[in-house]
């Protein structure tokens, strides 16, 4: 059996539709990125400082890994289209 | 990660040359766990960015069901990772607040436990001994802290004085949340310590209430205590002022030198509504004479029989036209915060907001559903004075007024009790970040701005003073 016909305008249009979604992820978790940590860090004391000075830094390496896996995604998807043309 | 305490209940915000005052201690409405304004605050914050990853994990999702688009695999699970981290964070400060939270009361209940025990074994062996103890120098001691001023002149014997200069010249003893905890377990086992001294019907729930119906009982002897008939009169009336905005703004608003100050908003097409500050004690001879701010008002308050205060107050709220279906907001100031809390617990009233600064008034029970705070410098002694806080239908808000190591000034009887140490925590209050705070006290100010900030929204102020009469004469 024939694989199914490809339609270019709307494999286009689904990959610009993905690359708006993905756009407005990167946007959020960047800006969240370099938000000031939720955890009001200069409000600890003592031991609790240090643990709330740890959550901050794993919580924005999370931040920046899901900014980086969804960027990448975001090139792809540019590359994509680029193919298209 | 470890597993993080993101607390450490030794810990307080280091005081500055300007507020030598810790941090905020809350407890949420219905609930007796107590947060930092901190914790809360990074618990709203958490939860608002795991909001916003929800969003992002939509938008993922989405993006990988788009037919003839590209498969989106990775993007899901790292924004998956980062909401989980959120959750256990959220979850850790809960936790943590849980625990410190048990930890006091376990502290506090055999606290309590071994004051009601220590108090009945002594009782009737050392009733003499408890009469000069128990009752005369709480009574001093609670006339001294409440004042801390030169108005103390009314004692009989010279001891007021003594005390008060003792006090001065050693604020660190009766400054401490340690001291505040040693008054709480004494002023709910006195009536442990006197079992059956009059034949008294003691408070239902005991504690506080029974000791001070008590310490009424055992004053009475000596013509303590007694309760009068009053009459409030109105000093004055003006138009117009602001709103009040801010904890502060409600604060500086309780009047020092008169019995209450009333605020009607009035705008077009509504019912008015009333804000209600009501001052401290003005003086402190436990025997009653002409002012129903007194001794007298503040034991018979405790024990949740009816004082002159509360009587006048609602005389004058009933002056100014405030019906039972009206709404009120209370406002008061050590004395002042009790009587509010009696009129907003009484039914009587239609009270949709309280606020009470340094008030004794913890054994008081308050329906749901009211907005507001009940603000305590944990190193006060003067809120325990009203045993510990049973009600949990307002959100309670303590802190250190003088925390670490601070300097207690010396100037002061009781530094912790003052108005200038609440004005600094209402500050702190109108500064902080957490949404448990935050939104008692944007309805509070709403009750007013509403109103006012409305085409036509229009204040009068009416103040008014009370008096003692017929000091023979029990009335209700």
């Amino acid at each position: 059996m024939p694989p199914a016909p490809v339609d270019p305008v709307a494999v286009r249009q689904a990959l610009e539709r993905q690359l708006a979604l993905l756009s407005m992820i990167v946007e959020h978790l960047r800006a969240a990125v370099a938000a000031p940590s939720p955890m009001h860090a200069t409000e600890w004391r003592g031991r609790a400082a240090d643990q709330a000075a740890e959550f901050a830094v794993e919580l924005r390496a999370r931040l920046r890994d899901a900014e980086h896996v969804t960027d990448d995604t975001v090139r792809h998807v540019r590359l994509q289209i680029a193919m298209l043309s | 990660m470890s597993d993080p305490t993101l607390v450490d209940e030794n810990s307080t915000k280091p005081p500055t040359a300007k507020d030598p005052g810790g941090q905020l201690l809350v407890t949420p409405a219905g609930t007796v766990v107590v947060s930092t304004d901190a914790m809360l605050s990074s618990v709203d914050a958490l939860r608002a960015l795991q909001a916003e990853l929800l969003i992002d994990l939509r938008r993922a999702l989405a993006a990988d069901a788009v037919w003839d688009g590209m498969p989106i695999t990775d993007v899901v699970p790292a924004i998956e990772r980062a909401r989980e981290l959120c959750d256990r964070g959220r979850e850790t400060i809960a936790r943590a607040a849980a625990e410190y939270t048990s930890a006091e009361q376990t502290l506090a209940a055999l606290q309590h436990e071994l004051g009601a025990r220590v108090a009945s074994l002594l009782g009737p062996a050392v009733f003499g001994l408890l009469l000069s103890l128990v009752v005369s120098n709480p009574v001093l001691l609670m006339a001294v802290a409440l004042g801390g001023r030169a108005a103390i002149s009314d004692d009989r014997d010279g001891k007021l004085e003594a005390l008060q200069d003792f006090f001065r010249d050693h604020p660190e003893l009766i400054t401490s949340p340690e001291f505040v905890r040693f008054v709480s377990v004494v002023s709910t086992s006195i009536d442990d310590a006197v079992p059956h001294p009059f034949g008294l019907p003691l408070g239902p729930n005991g504690g506080a209430e029974a000791g001070a119906v008590t310490l009424i009982a055992l004053g009475s002897t000596l013509g303590m205590f007694k309760e009068t008939s009053v009459v409030a009169e109105r000093t004055s009336t003006t138009t117009g002022g602001s709103a009040p905005v801010g904890s502060r703004d409600r604060l500086d608003r309780v009047p020092e030198d008169e019995l209450v100050r009333i605020e009607k908003y009035e705008a077009p097409g509504q019912p008015p509504r009333y804000a209600v500050f009501i001052g401290p004690t003005e003086t402190f001879s436990p025997f009653a004479d002409q002012e129903p701010r007194d001794m007298t008002s503040n034991v018979h308050g405790v024990a949740g029989l009816s004082p002159a205060a509360l009587r006048g107050v609602e005389q004058a709220m009933a002056d100014a036209g405030i019906s039972r279906d009206a709404e009120v907001q209370v406002v008061g100031f050590s004395q002042g915060g009790l009587i509010a809390t009696m009129i907003a617990g009484s039914g009587d009233w239609n009270v949709v907001g309280v606020e009470t600064f340094g008030a004794p008034a913890g054994s008081v029970p308050l329906p749901e559903g009211i907005a507001g705070l009940a603000i305590r410098n944990t190193d006060d002694f003067i809120p325990a004075l009203g045993g510990p806080q049973r009600d949990s239908n307002l959100v309670q808000v303590e802190r250190e007024a003088y925390a670490g190591d601070a300097p207690i000034v010396t100037d002061e009887v009781v530094p912790a009790h003052q108005r200038t140490a609440y004005e600094r925590t209402a500050t702190a209050i109108d500064a902080a970040g957490s949404s448990t705070i935050r939104q008692q006290t944007a309805t509070l100010d709403a009750f007013a701005t509403d109103y006012l900030d409305a085409p036509g929204g229009t204040a009068t102020v009416m103040t008014y003073d009370a008096t003692r009469v017929d000091g023979l004469t029990r009335v209700r």
